[in-house]
Parts: structure tokens; sequence; C-alpha cells
């Protein structure tokens, strides 16, 4: 494969290099009768993002003589070849060396070239099964419009919930209704539909995906100053990102979202006035949490709890108090158990390997009836002060004790043995998008 | 218990928020004060690994929010004493409100905050923000968790006491103070500063490799009298080197005067006058090495 | 501030107008921690040296000072991190900074003078220690293999800031026919890369090559001229069969003067080729 662009468009390959970079490690180029192609997979294998450029963007394009060819290189070494692209006058990308190596010539302006060798690390490609063009909801518009929104979000915000409703568009750092700890603040901004070019939500709708890779290919809209489409159903299923400029560019972005199967919700979350309250019960409170009945709550608090409920919180434990887990967890061989998952193909870097076994295991432990005593574990981080909220059948066994505590004195208290760690759950829901995800082994005649 | 208030005037909000953020650079957390007439925010990292002073801040509550309610829990209405004493993450507030920033394109027509329960008790940041691509405004809404401090432990989230420095210059050269002690910092753990009646301050900076004393003359004497025989007095006090960089660094006020009040051998306090009526001062206390 | 008799008390009193150029050079060359100071009527030499292997040289002549007065030769050894730290007191403020030195084992005094705020001045009182003799490098200007090569500061800096950082080992090629001067990375896993720039490009000023030359150096070295890079206005490299790679660098800020900055990087020795 031999192919050579001027350097204008020659810097259009580097943004799009330089956006799926923030995607994956590995970048996958396929050409083929209509183009070049550049794909890429995330780490979780929870996204997958895709690029295309037509055979009009290049002054030559020339394929071998067998037909379609692909290669995986390693982005890191790409992406520093198309890093400074400013001096390019002309640009050459080959496969050379017995596909062996991918090729990338830039000639520069004062006379200058530049040159790159790096190594075809695999002839393999990667292909999707999800289909692109059947989702319900479909939301347009500039590329200003989503970066202003992507960027009323904290830079370090992992999640981000569309709210989709016929008349208006609410974006959030979180999920209504679902717990959040009590160090997050939660952000939310508000939309009319009136501000996008296309706004078709017929019923309505809620998912959650991961901000990083959605705004990687923000910032290739934003280089191509083109539109942006937003793809959706309902939530678990992919959510969809396209790019379009003329005919000559089109972008895919694919999804997995948060299956609200994994979020538990409840009413105590949604927003109220605090109600007035007697200063002095504070301190009495504090006094009055002595050792003997604070056990006991716990205990039965577990008890009351679901199991999907110990799930997510085991879950969320996992992140945050690593040390306390094993030692009260219940001695499960993980290895063996990995060994009887159906999920290790697809693992490939040993912190996913070691993510998953830990998802195995928890689920398992989970999905064990545990005699109370041991699911004390999922409240290790509690305080030394008595939750204060209980659920109802709680309140008649402390009523006595608790009747006066008023939320705004301590309600801090309570919330630290629940604590949201989003990505665990999209490890989850991502399995299910692997469902929809295939490799290729692909060979190219000699 | 209740408290909600909101900001019209564009300057205002940006001088709020340039309040807010100075606290953030300082500590990780802040204490709001919400008073009938005025609102404080303290910051104090002084237990903490990090080098940050204990600094306050007073604000006239009303300059900066035309709508201004707060009823506090206590049982005795009317009572000026009664306040809503609340922590938060100094951080987060000043994330909820860098929309009001200077320099961002969007224009934000009204903020509001308001005290309210979600899971927890949250300020809750409301801004109204045009954005140069939308003709119509959109709702930003952040809710910073917040805790609520019981009467009883009140106490322990007073505003500090003012000592009384003998001298009190003020400097007007804010910018190269900044960056003078930002550079000591690594010179010498420990700054030096002497100041007279006659309007001279010197910082020095001494470590086994070199000896460096900073200069500020003709500086206007705020407070501090020579003795009778018109002999100049003179003070001194050695404080952190580093707290005293981090609080010149945090400043984003657009402020180009501050008063130094020396106390001798016991404390630095720096002060810096907003407007009137909005003050941020800090204390250094004296090292003792 | 001085009177006169205890200014003649000084062997070396020089004084600078604006800071800025001396600052940036300075800071070109902090990258060990001790410097060789040596002054004498042809000028003031700042040296630094990190192993045998590199060495800089700030070399600042007279008339580039507002006032330069010397007796006799004087050299002394500092702290040059010290030297910069100082020197950045006060920031972006411009300053003037007069530089006196009483003889052995008196410390560097520095005079600070900001130029837009007269109530505000520094004295810097600076730890001298004997001089450690810097190392002596030298091409062979008869060498039938010197070549050299002048080019535009700012385009140099911009090839040698694209260079692999990752990269163990620059190899330098200079010759007088095709690739003319070209650089590679070596020792990077998985790709190599390498740039070329034709003499006859806008950005080479001189081109003055008779035979061909090849040799490696660190890219940690090369990286240590960065600084003195970004800088500098032109940039002359030098270097013959040996390898031994000479570097000036031509400091000029806003309409100031012009110091110069001269590094020297010896070659990785050659390991058997194939």
């Amino acid at each position: 494969m031999k192919c050579t662009l001027e350097g204008n468009n020659a810097r259009v390959i580097a943004k799009a290099i330089q956006s799926l970079s923030k995607v994956g490690k590995e970048l996958f180029i396929e050409a083929d009768l209509n183009g070049l192609r550049m794909r890429t997979i995330n780490a979780t294998q929870s996204a997958v993002g895709s690029i295309s450029f037509s055979r009009s963007m290049f002054d030559m394009f020339q394929l071998p003589t067998s037909g379609d060819c692909c290669c995986k290189i390693s982005m890191k070494p790409c992406l520093g070849v198309f890093r400074n692209m400013k001096q390019v006058e002309h640009c050459e990308l080959s496969i050379v060396g017995n596909h062996t190596k991918f090729q990338v010539n830039l000639r520069c302006k004062l006379e200058t070239t530049k040159q790159a060798l790096i190594a075809i690390v695999d002839e393999q490609n990667i292909t999707s099964a999800v289909p692109t063009d059947q989702c319900a909801n479909i939301l347009r518009g500039d590329h200003k419009l989503f970066m202003e929104i992507s960027n009323s979000f904290n830079a370090s915000e992992e999640e981000l919930t569309l709210e989709a409703t016929p008349d208006s568009l609410s974006a959030k750092n979180y999920i209504e209704g679902a717990r959040v700890n009590d160090k997050f603040m939660r952000s939310q901004l508000k939309l009319k539909p009136s501000e996008f070019e296309h706004y078709q939500v017929p019923e309505g709708s809620v998912i959650t995906f991961c901000i990083k890779e959605f705004r990687a290919f923000l910032l290739f809209a934003e280089a191509l100053n083109a539109q942006m489409t937003l793809e959706f159903d309902d939530a678990g299923s992919p959510f969809i990102v396209k790019i379009k400029k003329h005919r000559e560019i089109e972008c895919l972005l694919i999804l997995s979202t948060l299956s609200p199967d994994d979020v538990s919700f409840s009413v105590e979350y949604c927003p109220r006035e605090i109600t007035m309250c007697n200063q002095s019960n504070g301190t009495q409170k504090r006094k009055s949490s002595t050792p003997g009945p604070e056990v006991q709550q716990k205990r039965r608090l577990a008890e009351d709890t679901t199991l999907s409920d110990v799930a997510t919180s085991l879950f969320q434990f996992r992140d945050h108090q690593p040390d306390h887990r094993p030692s009260v967890a219940p001695s499960i061989q993980p290895a063996r158990l990995l060994a009887d998952g159906d999920t290790v193909d697809v693992v490939e870097d040993e912190a996913d390997e070691e993510a998953l076994l830990l998802a195995v295991s928890d689920a398992m432990e989970a999905s064990q009836a545990m005699p109370p005593g041991s699911t004390e574990v999922c409240f290790i981080n509690t305080e030394d002060a008595p939750p204060t909220l209980m659920p109802p059948e709680m309140h008649e066994d402390i009523a006595e004790e608790d009747e006066e505590e008023s939320i705004p004195q301590s309600p801090e208290r309570e919330r630290n043995r629940m604590v949201r760690i989003p990505l665990c759950l999209l490890q989850r829901c991502m399995r299910r998008l692997q469902g929809h995800l295939g490799f290729d082994k692909h060979l190219i005649g000699g | 218990m209740k408290f909600r208030a909101k900001m019209l005037d564009v300057l205002y909000m940006r001088e709020f928020q340039a309040i807010v953020a100075t606290l953030a650079k300082l500590a990780k957390d802040c204490v709001m004060i919400l008073g009938q007439e005025r609102m404080h925010f303290i910051v104090n990292e002084e237990h903490c690994s990090t080098s940050s002073p204990l600094v306050w801040v007073t604000i006239a509550a009303k300059d900066y929010f035309p709508e201004y309610k707060m009823t506090p829990a206590a049982a005795h209405p009317g009572d000026d004493e009664d306040f809503i004493v609340l922590v938060m993450s100094a951080t987060h507030l000043s994330r909820a409100l860098a929309v009001l920033r200077s320099g961002t394109t969007s224009t934000v027509h009204s903020c509001k905050l308001k005290l309210k329960q979600i899971q927890f008790p949250c300020i809750s940041v409301i801004a109204s923000v045009v954005s140069p691509s939308s003709a119509e405004p959109r709702e930003m809404v952040h809710d910073v968790p917040a805790t609520i401090i019981p009467a009883s432990e009140w106490p322990a989230f007073m505003l500090p006491k003012m000592p009384s420095p003998q001298i009190v210059l003020g400097v007007p050269s804010l910018r190269l103070m900044r960056s003078l002690v930002d550079k000591l910092k690594n010179i010498s753990p420990s700054l030096i500063f002497h100041g007279s009646t006659n309007g001279e301050l010197n910082l020095v900076s001494e470590s086994e490799m070199a000896t460096i004393t900073s200069r500020f003359t003709r500086l206007l004497l705020h407070k501090g009298e020579g003795n009778s025989s018109h002999q100049s007095t003179e003070v001194s006090c050695s404080v952190d080197s580093r707290k005293m960089s981090a609080f010149f660094n945090a400043l984003q006020l657009p402020n180009e005067e501050i008063s130094i009040g020396i106390d001798n051998e016991n404390c630095i306090c720096l002060q810096l006058d907003i407007r009137s009526n909005v003050v941020l001062h800090s204390i250094l206390p004296a090292l003792c090495v | 501030m001085l009177t006169q008799s205890q200014y003649e008390d000084y062997k070396l009193v020089c004084r600078l107008e604006h800071i800025k150029t001396f600052y940036s050079s300075i800071k070109a060359i902090c990258f060990s921690e001790f410097g060789t100071l040596q002054a004498s009527e042809d000028g003031l030499l700042i040296t630094v040296e990190q192993g045998k292997s590199i060495q800089a040289t700030l070399f600042i002549a007279p008339e580039f000072f507002a006032e330069f007065k010397v007796d006799g030769a004087q050299n002394f050894s500092i702290k040059i991190s010290v030297l910069a730290e100082c020197l950045s007191l006060f920031g972006l403020s411009d300053c003037s900074v007069k530089m006196l030195y009483k003889g052995e084992g008196a410390p560097l005094l520095l005079l600070l003078e900001p130029h837009d705020d007269e109530q505000v001045s520094t004295e810097c009182s600076i730890k001298t220690t004997n001089v450690e003799e810097p190392m002596e490098y030298e091409l062979d200007s008869n060498s039938s293999s010197l070549n050299k090569i002048f080019m535009r500061g700012p385009d140099m800096s911009h090839i040698f800031h694209e260079l692999d950082k990752a990269a163990d080992e620059y190899e330098f090629t200079i010759s007088p026919l095709k690739p003319h001067f070209k650089i590679t990375t070596l020792g990077v896993m998985q790709a190599e890369s390498s740039v070329e720039v034709a003499k006859s490009s806008d950005m080479i000023i001189l081109f003055n090559c008779r035979a061909t030359t090849v040799a490696r150096y660190k890219s940690q070295q090369i990286r240590l001229t960065n600084k003195a890079l970004q800088v500098a206005t032109k940039v002359a490299i030098k270097t013959d069969d040996s390898g031994l790679l000479e570097l000036h660098f031509m400091m000029q800020a806003d309409d100031e003067e012009e110091m110069y900055v001269r590094f020297f990087i010896t070659p990785l020795l050659e390991l058997d080729a194939n």
C-alpha cells in the first residue's frame, strides 16, 4: 500500500490520530477501494472509534495487487510522528519491508524531510456488529454546542448522563435518584431542544456513558469544524457519535452505556429543602453512639439490604477499601473462578484481567447467600456514629434514640458505606458491548 | 434553617468568584459563616501537611447579593448572633462558580446560592448562562456538598482575633513582592521581615550559600509611630517562607496594594482591602528557629 | 551606596543595564550544581560541566557591560542555581544588575534594581569557592574533516524539539552530499525516525563541509542544549572526524547586545560495527 496527501489533508489525518490516541493504545489501519480507515478500541473494550477518509483526499492511492490491506501499529510512535504538522507540505504513507513496517514520509518547509518507520504489530483488524442507524433518539448540533456541554463539566469527570425528553435535555455528571458520595459535586446543565440543529426524541431516555472518548471525538469535530450527531436508544444499549465532513471524512464512535440494572435508585436522593431542627441535638446524638446498639444496627441494616445492593456496595468497596475486603471475604479461589468465566478471551492486558478477575469473584460472593455476620464487610467503613437514615422498619427499633435526630446535624455519617464507583459498573456493562465486537484475523497474500 | 441568595451584577459576581478561587488555592476545605449582614469565609489548614496560612475573608453580603435571605435554625429569631455555619470543599465551590470568571465568553445573567438537602446538605449554585452560540439562557447547577456545623461546635469555627501589630506598612508593588517571595522560598525555609516607622521594609533570606536582602523604601506607614526623639522604631518577625509564598500565589484578586503588619517576634498579618467592607486577612505566626 | 574607597576594594565590578539575556543564558547552562567564573580584560566566562562529556560556557564581551572593571584575572566558583535564582527574584520585571567581587574568599555581591520601581532593590551575597579548572576541548582546525554549519536558531530549535524524546541516542550525519545534515533517533521500541535538512534550505546560513562525519551522542546530553536553543537567534554546529560536537548559540533578547553560549559534547564510542 502506498498513498500520498498534500499538507492540509495530512494535518487532518494527524488530528484524527490525535483523537484516536485518546481512546486506544493501538491503531488499526485499513485500506480498501473506498479509501483509508483508522480504528481503535479502548482498554476496557467499551468504546470503539473509527475514522474513514475517502480516496478523494489522497493525491495517489495505491492498493497492493492482492486488494485490501490492513495492519495494527502501536499508537505511541505514530502519535510522535504526527505531532508537529505545521511545516508539512506533503505526506506519504506506505507499508514496506514485506509488511513489517508502516512508513511515514513528511516533506516539510525549508527543504526538511522527516521519515519514520513504525513496526507493524499484527495484520489484524477489528470489526463491530453494532447496528449504527436504527436509534430512536437523534441529536445533531454544531461542535461548539457539544464543546460547551463538555466544558461545563470538570476534566476529571468520568461519566456523563444525558436525560433527553421531548422538550428538554439535561446533561449531568450523576444519575438522578442514585446515591452519590458525599464528597461528590453534582453538576447539571439544562438545554432546550431549540439549541440543536435536529432534535428527535420521541419518548425520552436516560443514558450514561464515559466522557473521555466522547471528548476525544469532540476534539476532532472541532478540528473539522463539523457538526456532530448523537444517536441512542435506552440505557444499556450502545451510544453512537457520528461526525461527517462533506463526503470525505466519516467518523463513528460506539460507546457502551450503563445499564439501569447496575444502579440502585431511591427517592431519598432527590432534592428537598432543609428542615428546621433543634440545634441542641447534635451533640446529644454523638454522645449516644455507644458501641452496643451500633453493632446491632449494622447487622440489621445488612439483613435488610437486598442482594443486588450488597453486590453494588461490594463493587464500590473494592476500590475504596482494598485492604479491608480480603480479610473478611469468604475464601473463594478467584483463579479457579476466572477459568470458569466466559470473559477471559477478550481480556488483553494484565490490569484488565485483574479487574475482571475481581469482578468475577465479587459477583460470586454477592450471589452466595452469606451469613449475616459476614455481610458486615459492606459496612466496614461506617464511622462510629450510628447511621441516621434507616430503612422504615429500622425506625421502630431505634426510634427512641434517634427520633430527635435531624438530617442536617450529621447526615454524612451514614453515607460512607455507599460510595459510587461508576467505572466498575461500566466494566460490567461493557461486557455486553463485547458481544457485538469481534477481531478479524485478516491475512494478506504475499 | 434556610438560605438563599442571588447575584445579578457581573462585576460583583466576578469578584465573588475571585475571592472563592483565592481560598480554593489555599486549602481543600473552607468554612462559610452566614450571618444576617455579613458572609465570612475561613480557610485554615495549619494542621495539615500543606503549607497554607490561615486566611479569612469578610464580605458585606448585600453588596454582592441584592437578594439575601438567611433563616438560622436557632430558637431566637432576629438575634444578631445567629448564623448558619457550613464546611465545604473550597475547590468544589470555586469550580461551581467558575462560570462567573472574567475572560469566559459566556455571559451570566444571574447566579443563585441555595441551601438544600439532597442525600446530604448542599449549597446549590445555580447560574443562568448565555453562551455566544445560543440565544436562550441555559441553567447550570452545581450542588456543593456541605456539612452543617451545630451551634455547640461553633466556638471551634470562630473568626480569628486580629493581633495588634506595632507597625503596618502599605506595599504598593504586590506583583514584585509575589515574585520575590516565591523565589526566596527556594533559598531558605524562613523569611525575616524587618519593618521600620520610616517606611522601610527589608526581607532577609539566608542560606548556607547566599544571603539575600530585599529592600522596599518610602512605604506608606498605616500604623506605628517613632518614639519621642524622632527616632524610628524597628520591629521584625521571621515566618515560614513557603506559607508566605502560598499566600501570595493564591491571590486571584486584581489588587496591587497590600498592608503588611508586623507584630514584633510574634506574627505577620496581611490585609488585602478588596473594597470597603470586604477584606481578606491572613496571619502568619513567627517561626521559632 | 558605595563610597569611592569601598568601590576600589573590589577586584571585579561589572554592570548590565538589562538582565534578560544574561538570565536566559545562565538558565541555559544551569545543568550542574557549580559553575566557574573567569573574569579578565577579555570579558567574563562562566563554565558549567557535567562529567567529562559535556561542557557549556557563557561568554560575555566587555563591550556588553555598561560598566566593566577587572583587576588582573579573577577566577572563582559559585553555585550556579543560586545565581540563576537571584537573577530571577523580580520575575519578569526588567532590572539592572551589578556584580561585585573583592577577591579570593569574598562573596560575589549582586545588586538588582527593577527599572519600573525605584522603591525596591535587592542585594544578594553568594558564597564563592575555589575555582575548579574547566576541561579544555578543541576541534582540530587543520583537519580536512572540520565541518561547520550555521543555522537560524528558531528553525534549529524546532528540529531538535521534534526529535523523539524516547530515544537513547541521536546520530548526526554531516555530509557534502545528500543528506547534507541528518539526525537519526536510535533505541526506540517499534519505531525509528530521522530528519534531514538540505544544504540549500533557507534555514542554513552557511554550509561548510568537506568530508562526511557521522557520530552518536546521548540524547539526554543533546537535550541539555534545549534552553539555549529556545532563545538562540543563530546556531553554529561544528565537528570533525573525532566526533566532538561544538555548538555555538548566539543569545540575544530584544535589542540587547549578543552573548554567546558554547557547548562541547563528546561522542559515544563507536561499538564494533557488524
